[in-house]
């Protein structure tokens, strides 16, 4: 997946050092919300997460009509930084690890 | 190469009015000005209220623009709102916290399943309800001038 570098989080980069983490995929989940307008989220996905026009729109319609949409996923750094991003673009972002039983 | 703008032409006397409700929610500042509550449950304990204070450094500075875009002569004067490529995402931000703000706040009798579809029966509101509505959709059309001026080819793939 061809993704745009989300921008560093100082809560994430001033972690402390320590034990090192397993390598669990995490997964930065994008919740439908009443208040955003579709073409606000659609450019959100673009810009954030470095969709194409086609993938944005495909997961907007995922958040819009399931009421959610795993957007990325990876390691746990890049995720939280993702789902920081989202959060300051207002759309309703979370992160989740990957073996929570939800398949999307 | 000169930097493209964009200038907004709006009837001031229409608009003040709803700036006048949406200015005190952008002047909020602090950890408490956050628009809704982050979702932080499988973020450490110990990073969340740094996280928090993020967000909300962020948003202050993404409300900041958009006081700077409104509050000037010569929005008061000609209803003339002009702002550069570089503030068009910090305005789109701030537009859609406002929003957040409206819903939870001013309009939190309205349904959400009316917000989402737009079909307001104004008459059935009362008056605070009615003004806090047309600041939410005020702040919509707003978002889709720059969605617009950002990404041309999206806003017509839309229709």
């Amino acid at each position: 997946m061809s993704v745009a570098s989300p921008k560093a989080k100082p809560a994430t980069r001033r972690r402390k050092k320590t034990v090192p983490q397993p390598v669990t995929p995490w997964r930065v989940v994008v919740y439908n919300d009443p208040v955003n307008l579709m073409t606000y989220v659609v450019m959100v996905f673009k810009r954030v997460l470095g969709f194409d026009d086609a993938k944005a729109r495909k997961h907007m319609l995922e958040v819009h009509e399931r009421g959610r949409s795993v957007v990325w996923a990876g390691e746990r750094e890049k995720a939280e930084a993702y789902v920081h991003t989202l959060q300051t673009w207002q759309l309703s972002a979370a992160l989740e690890k990957s073996d929570e039983g939800k398949t999307n | 190469m000169k930097a493209k703008r964009i200038e907004l032409r709006l009837p001031a006397e229409a608009v003040q009015p709803l700036l006048d409700l949406l200015m005190p929610l952008a002047r909020e500042a602090g950890a408490g000005a956050l628009a809704s509550a982050p979702d932080l449950d499988s973020i450490e304990e110990d990073f969340r209220d740094q996280w928090r204070e993020d967000l909300a450094e962020h948003l202050g500075g993404d409300f900041a623009q958009f006081v700077a875009a409104f509050d000037t002569a010569e929005f008061r004067e000609a209803g003339v709102v002009d702002f550069g490529a570089e503030d068009c995402e910090p305005l789109l931000r701030a537009a859609a916290a406002l929003r957040l703000k409206l819903r939870d706040r001013k309009l939190n009798a309205v349904a959400d399943t009316t917000l989402e579809t737009g079909e307001v029966d104004l008459g059935r509101l009362n008056s605070d309800e009615q003004q806090a509505m047309l600041a939410y959709v005020f702040l919509a059309t707003f978002q889709e001038i720059i969605i617009r001026f950002l990404d041309p080819g999206a806003a017509a793939a839309e229709g």
